[in-house]
């Protein structure tokens, strides 16, 4: 790579033998040439700096008669005392209007203080007729820096400023990817052709001709690679690969697509893209060739996520949702496959405010950590992106900022010492193990749940010492009360208990061969839970099995239905006021819930159920059909998972966000 | 090793506080408790931060008299500062934990003597739990931090700078939530509404959730919940009257208790009824299916 102390960009050409257009310190000389036929033009080179400079400049007058070589030109001179290569030059044309005439040029020198190379120059085209040169334009290195590498802008030289007939000028194009020296144009010798044959050169760059070309392309995704001639001329193009990793669009114009298959490189560079370049006129160059990488990203949960991770099952290809507490942080596993380390890209948010992504590791499988923003609720993408200019996109996920969510629960696991049928199969039920594990799926919402062990509470709430707690159903009852008043706090309350009666009792007794029953009407119209043909059995002296054949919500009668027993469809027995015809149901949600044993093998059965109702009553998230969520309407789930992917309600048509429809407003 | 130095360890450990605090600490807490997690509080990393102000607020809000009648409040002055002091000390998990403590379990005249302090914190980390805490504590000098937030593309659309916007005096935006409020029918919004008019807790605010005593709004979760939006309102009252008994939900087991608070309304606020009150209805609830 070109420095700027070491490589003075040439500043045109030598007058007559005498001064040096390059190296250190060295003045130019002057020289004007007045006389006629075939001549060149003069130059005057003056280094006025007081350092390690590059030739300067030049001026030359023009030669101005007919049949002349090359027009004079101007040198900015570099006068900034630094370091700089040479600074480029303006040369007059020749302006007879006649033939053979070189062009000038103009050269800018860098002006701004730095070490860089020398800057480019800009030749004035000759404006007469025909075989004459044309001028060059040289642009400086402008940014002020003192790097070499990276590219900045280098010089360029107009067409026809290379091979200028006896006269003509001369350049040197500026070295991609330096601040070596940038294209000056000097003055053109005073007589005879150029000594030099006219050699071309193509370079592979990025899709703007001068950055270094990014060379690692998202599978299914895009690259830009441009041919860039030097010195710069038309011809033709030809892109090729024999990779059946990548193919290339647009393979005859100057800038190539090369697109990613769905298949990772299996090293780095494995794919190689040739160009061969044809100048007009000329033999096709050498072919050039750049390798390039077919890399995959990958984001998947990882080992250490503090939050949630939710992959969408990913049947559309949507993108994953990463859950985050605010100003909290949490990790993303990141495996790249084609070769490529996680250090070379780089994992950028849309927006910077929501979530930061940080830093990737020198492997190809790493943890990214994530960091999130002060917001109660906001959303961002993450994306992985090449650290080069053109930036392609790789993978990406969605970051979920959200503030917490605390469910806090007290849960006592309640016996009548006085029924000992009361006494629980899970006494020991471990209240803090289930927090625990309730929280490793609630944390996916950014949601905690906080249980209080309220131990074993003896209450004598077996009133009737059936070894059922009794509940009627809308929440109330002698049985369930006790155990609501003694069982007190401020926060939302669970009740364990072995067995429990819901009831729907009758307002008026019904009598043997009736065939409609009636019913409190506070059940009604909303909370007779009971559906048209469902059987239920109907407490009395002498209970009796039955088929409800048709409910009534809006007057409580319901018409029964006793077949087989009885094809008249009528009571057997006489049901007092105050019978009870029995739900079937685990338990119930309100305040306290209510969760029963009952027939649970496990704890399991207790434990997620705690999750399950907490679900609805202080996350108010509705029953779906998703066998693998908390929120599953019915109990057996493999997995109890709360979900960003929209899910079918149950109960309700539509669908649900788990972790946007959660309240964050507590 | 002391009660304080025990628990720092095991929240470093990775433990996380489980109340109650007396199970938690192995017993009744130590005179010396309080001073030592404050201590902490200042200098542990942000998930320490969060256990020690859990702990605190359990420790605290258990030796309240309002906790055996079934409320959440704090009145310990010692406790407050401490939280103050070293829950803003960073801005962390910890600092969100203690905002989070402060706004929600904490007076607001007992708020009030710490209003620089809150105003220099919201000035440091803007946030929305801290402009909840500002409106709480309405402190007089955060009304130009406020207002310039509010001037922020930042701020300008969030509902907590708005809020305390509102609290701090701005009648058009306090009208904007109150009318929001009065109209609503769907659960979910009549109930984050509620809030919203009690952390703005401005005397108009408060007779709006007055008027609305009598809403048969309910929030419904299809065979799931029904919760009637009275209670979240009697909640936001609560918020604004943290040792009236009468608010507390867990007080409001029938019609009469709902009666009751419609005097305290009336009484309170002045307001009156233009509708019978709805059925009653607390939370209803719905059957958890046998398994199959």
């Amino acid at each position: 790579m070109a420095t700027g102390e070491e490589d003075g960009a040439l500043s045109g050409f030598e007058d007559e033998g005498d001064s040096e257009s390059e190296g250190e310190g060295t003045a130019g000389g002057a020289a004007v040439d007045t006389g006629e036929g075939e001549d060149g033009g003069g130059g005057m080179f003056g280094d006025f700096g007081d350092e390690d400079d590059g030739g300067g400049g030049g001026t030359g007058s023009g030669d101005t008669d007919d049949d002349d070589g090359g027009g004079g030109g101007t040198g900015s001179d570099d006068t900034d005392g630094d370091d700089d290569g040479g600074g480029g030059g303006t040369g007059s044309d020749d302006t007879d209007g006649d033939d053979d005439d070189g062009g000038g040029g103009t050269g800018s020198d860098d002006t701004d203080g730095d070490d860089d190379g020398g800057g480019g120059g800009t030749g004035s085209g000759e404006t007469g007729d025909d075989d004459d040169g044309d001028g060059g334009t040289g642009l400086d290195d402008t940014d002020d820096d003192d790097d070499d590498i990276g590219g900045d802008t280098p010089g360029t030289t107009g067409p026809g400023s290379i091979w200028g007939v006896p006269g003509g000028l001369w350049s040197v194009p500026g070295t991609i990817g330096g601040d070596g020296g940038g294209g000056d144009i000097g003055i053109g010798t005073t007589i005879g052709p150029c000594p030099f044959k006219k050699i071309y050169t193509v370079t592979i760059t990025g899709p703007d001709g001068i950055t270094i070309p990014c060379t690692i392309v998202p599978a299914g995704g895009r690259l830009r690679l441009r041919g860039v001639p030097q010195p710069p001329t038309s011809g033709t193009y030809q892109w090729s690969t024999t990779s059946g990793r990548i193919a290339l669009a647009n393979a005859y114009a100057d800038t190539v697509d090369v697109w990613g298959g769905q298949t990772a490189s299996p090293s780095r560079g494995a794919e190689t893209v040739q160009l061969v370049f044809t100048p007009s006129g000329e033999a096709p160059l050498a072919p050039v060739t750049i390798n390039v990488t077919v890399a995959i990203v990958r984001f998947s949960e990882s080992q250490l996520l503090s939050w949630g991770w939710d992959d969408m099952d990913n049947p559309n290809g949507e993108l994953p949702h990463a859950s985050v507490l605010k100003s909290d942080k949490t990790r993303v596993r990141v495996s790249i496959e084609g070769g490529v380390n996680g250090d070379e890209l780089k994992y950028v948010c849309d927006d910077p405010s929501v979530a930061l992504g940080g830093n990737g590791a020198a492997a190809p499988a790493f943890d990214l950590s994530v960091s999130a923003g002060g917001y109660d609720s906001a959303e961002t993408l993450l994306r992985a992106k090449c650290k080069c200019e053109d930036e392609p996109d790789f993978s990406a996920f969605y970051v979920n900022v959200y503030k917490l969510k605390v469910v806090e629960a007290a849960v006592a696991k309640v016996w009548d010492s006085a029924s000992p049928a009361t006494a629980l199969k899970f006494g020991g039920l471990n209240v803090a193990g289930w927090e625990f594990k309730l929280n490793t799926k609630y944390k996916a919402a950014v949601a905690v749940t906080q249980l209080e062990d309220c131990g074993l509470l003896d209450i004598r709430y077996d009133l009737n010492n059936d070894g059922y707690l009794t509940y009627e159903v809308g929440g109330s009852g002698p049985e369930f009360e006790v155990i609501r008043d003694e069982f007190r706090r401020s926060c939302q309350r669970i009740i364990v208990v072995r067995n429990l009666q819901s009831l729907y009792y009758l307002d008026k007794g019904a009598k043997q061969g009736d065939s409609e029953l009636t019913f409190r009407s506070k059940y009604f119209p909303d909370g007779f839970y009971f559906k048209n043909g469902q059987t239920a059995t109907l407490q009395g002296p002498t209970q009796e099995t039955l088929r409800l054949k048709q409910i009534n919500r809006s007057s409580g009668v319901v018409t029964i239905d006793v077949t087989p027993i009885n094809p008249e469809g009528r009571l057997l027995h006489d049901h007092p006021e105050g019978s009870g015809l029995i739900f079937p149901a685990a338990g119930w949600s309100g305040d306290p819930i209510v969760v029963t044993e009952g027939e649970a093998t496990d704890e399991g059965d207790i434990g997620w159920t705690f999750g399950h109702e907490l679900g609805h009553s202080k996350l108010f998230l509705a029953d779906v059909d998703a066998p693998t969520d908390i929120m599953n309407y019915c109990r057996g789930n493999p997995d109890h998972r709360l979900r960003y992917k929209l899910l079918p309600r149950h109960y309700k048509s539509g669908t649900e966000n788990q972790w946007q429809l959660i309240p964050r407003d507590d | 090793m002391t009660q304080a130095e025990a628990a720092i360890e095991r929240f470093r450990s990775g433990e996380r506080f489980r109340p109650p605090a007396s199970s938690f600490l192995g017993g009744e807490a130590s005179g010396e408790l309080l001073g030592q997690l404050g201590g902490a509080l200042e200098s542990e990393p942000g998930a320490v931060r969060v256990e020690i102000v859990k702990l605190l607020a359990d420790l605290a809000w258990r030796a309240d008299p309002s906790y055996g009648k079934g409320g959440r409040v704090i009145h310990d002055e010692a406790t407050i500062h401490v939280l103050v002091k070293g829950g803003l000390a960073h801005v962390d998990v910890g600092r969100d934990a203690a905002l989070e403590v402060l706004k929600t379990y904490v007076p607001a005249e007992l708020l009030r003597p710490h209003g620089r302090a809150l105003t220099a914190d919201l000035q440091h980390a803007p946030d929305s739990t801290a402009l909840h805490v500002i409106a709480k504590a309405k402190p007089p000098e955060a009304s130009v931090l406020v207002r310039r937030l509010l001037a922020t593309s930042r701020w300008s659309r969030e509902e907590s700078a708005r809020v305390a916007a509102a609290a701090l005096g701005d009648r058009a935006i306090e009208q904007e939530f109150i009318a929001a409020f009065a109209s609503a029918t769907d659960g979910r919004q009549k109930v984050h509404l509620a809030k919203v008019l009690g952390w703005i807790g401005t005397g108009g605010a408060l007779q709006a959730l007055a008027q609305q005593m009598r809403t048969g709004v309910v929030l419904e979760v299809p065979m799931a919940l029904r919760r009637s939006a009275r209670l979240d309102i009697i909640g936001a009252l609560g918020y604004n009257f943290p040792d009236e008994v009468l608010l507390y939900e867990s007080a409001i087991r029938s019609d009469a208790d709902y009666a009751r608070i419609e005097e305290w309304c009336e009484r309170r606020f002045h307001v009156r009824w233009d509708r019978e009150r709805p059925p009653f209805l607390t939370v209803q609830g719905f059957p958890i299916p046998v398994r199959p």
